[in-house]
């Protein structure tokens, strides 16, 4: 019997003796109960080793999925690449900003340098001295007006530049009605950043260095009654549009900046 | 064993035939790829594609395995033309996989009966407490489908009748060991 029900199970059957087989399993229930048996044993036996095949291919096979990425070597490969490419990035960049910074060692009012890192510089102590001198001369015509970095090497910035309109002849204007005040224009002002001994501007409508400012302070231009007022800080500072380099004085007089947007 | 290196189908078959599962990973290497490109182009997804073709790599064992086997085209094209038909299959049918299902081929019968109850987890559980002698002589009869030639020489016994009687007496044993343990309900007699 068991025999015959190995012969059933691994195909050495020929199909006349299947068929006398499956016809005698009809016949007989105790036969068909114990081939039952039989066969759910050898499922069981097949199951297994399935299992454990299957196990092996997964732990060995080199092939694996993480999201999208197939291989595990490849993943290992990408990474390293992606690492090798930061690290040059955060090199160049490291290195890069240093020779930027050699390019703008600031002078103190005495003039002796006060970069630490002055040592490291190539450009001499008065190679800088003359780029200060040429700006603080006007010199303007050496910038090129459509450079996007300033003469230093450092990237124009730009603020906001609002026209506003004069709503009455009387510029004794309430506070409280220039907020209401029709702002025209948000056109934008190129505006470049210059070191310098003293709080200084030059302004041609078109275009503003500002000496000594820093950058990152918040800041607009308003143009009111054909005039340029520089908002910095808490104060207003008229800009006069001849051009020259002058000092920024806050504006005093009431009656202009009740004119002006609120100092915030 | 297999490395980088690449084989031919006769010295994996050869390698099947010993028993070295490593040629079931450099099957399923070899042919990732397109299977898993067919399966994803028909509603297939990655667990899908890891699924079919380990069925299928384990089914070109089974087969291989057998000292009557004769491959009649490239082993890789074997593997992919089953693996694409238990996709197929598992798609008509509606459902994963059931590891009783056989693959038809001309050595397994393909249409036995299902009436089991028995849980086959119990079974390899019971299957393991026999030892490695009788697991690996009923796994290699009833799964990688060796004559007892073959598991004669495998396993060291004197000869294929040697095999045979220690084949049965393992069967029996896991027979019995079952019935101890589980009312005649689970186990159908």
């Amino acid at each position: 019997m068991h025999e015959a029900f190995d012969r059933y199970v691994t195909g050495q059957m020929s199909e006349g003796e299947k068929a006398v087989f499956l016809e005698e399993l009809d016949r007989d229930p105790a036969l068909k109960a114990a081939f039952d048996s039989y066969i759910n044993i050898v499922a069981g036996i097949r199951a297994a080793r399935r299992d454990e095949l299957k196990d092996y291919i997964k732990k060995n096979a080199k092939i694996q999925y993480i999201g999208n990425v197939w291989s595990r070597s490849w993943v290992i490969a990408s990474a390293a690449i992606v690492t090798i490419f930061l690290g040059a990035y955060v090199v160049l960049n490291y290195y890069g900003t240093n020779k930027a910074t050699e390019n703008m060692v600031m002078k103190d009012s005495s003039g002796a340098t006060n970069d630490s890192t002055v040592q490291d510089i190539t450009i001499e102590h008065d190679q800088v001295a003359k780029n200060d001198e040429r700006e603080y001369n006007g010199n303007a015509q050496d910038a090129d007006p459509e450079s996007t970095e300033d003469v230093t090497g450092r990237p124009l910035n730009t603020v906001p530049y609002y026209v506003m309109e004069k709503t009455t002849d009387r510029i004794d204007i309430d506070p409280t009605r220039v907020a209401d005040k029709k702002i025209t224009s948000t056109k934008q002002l190129d505006i470049t950043y210059e070191p310098g001994d003293s709080y200084m501007y030059k302004y041609n409508k078109t275009s503003l260095v500002l000496y000594k400012v820093p950058a990152a302070d918040k800041k607009s231009v308003y143009e009111y009654n054909r005039s340029a007022y520089l908002s910095w800080g808490k104060s207003y500072y008229l800009l006069k549009s001849d051009g020259k380099a002058r000092e920024l004085e806050a504006i005093k007089d009431s009656v202009v900046l009740k004119s002006l947007p609120p100092v915030k | 064993m297999f490395g980088r290196k690449k084989f031919s189908d006769e010295e994996i078959v050869d390698e099947i035939r010993g028993g070295n599962q490593e040629a079931l990973v450099f099957l399923y290497q070899n042919n990732f790829s397109p299977v898993r490109n067919y399966i994803l182009k028909n509603n297939g997804t990655l667990e899908d594609v890891d699924d079919v073709l380990q069925e299928a790599v384990i089914a070109v064992w089974q087969n291989a395995s057998q000292r009557s086997f004769t491959l009649t085209s490239k082993l890789n094209t074997y593997v992919y033309a089953i693996a694409k038909n238990l996709w197929l299959k598992q798609l008509n049918k509606g459902k994963r996989l059931d590891p009783l299902d056989e693959i038809h081929s001309n050595t397994h019968a393909a249409d036995e009966p299902r009436n089991h109850k028995m849980d086959l987890d119990i079974v390899a559980e019971y299957l393991e407490k026999l030892g490695d002698t009788c697991r690996e002589v009923l796994q290699l009869f009833y799964f990688d489908g060796l004559d007892m030639n073959a598991i004669a020489e495998r396993l060291n016994f004197s000869n294929a009748d040697t095999a045979k009687s220690k084949k049965y007496q393992c069967f029996k044993r896991l027979e019995q060991l079952l019935k101890q343990d589980f009312s005649r309900s689970d186990f159908n007699i």
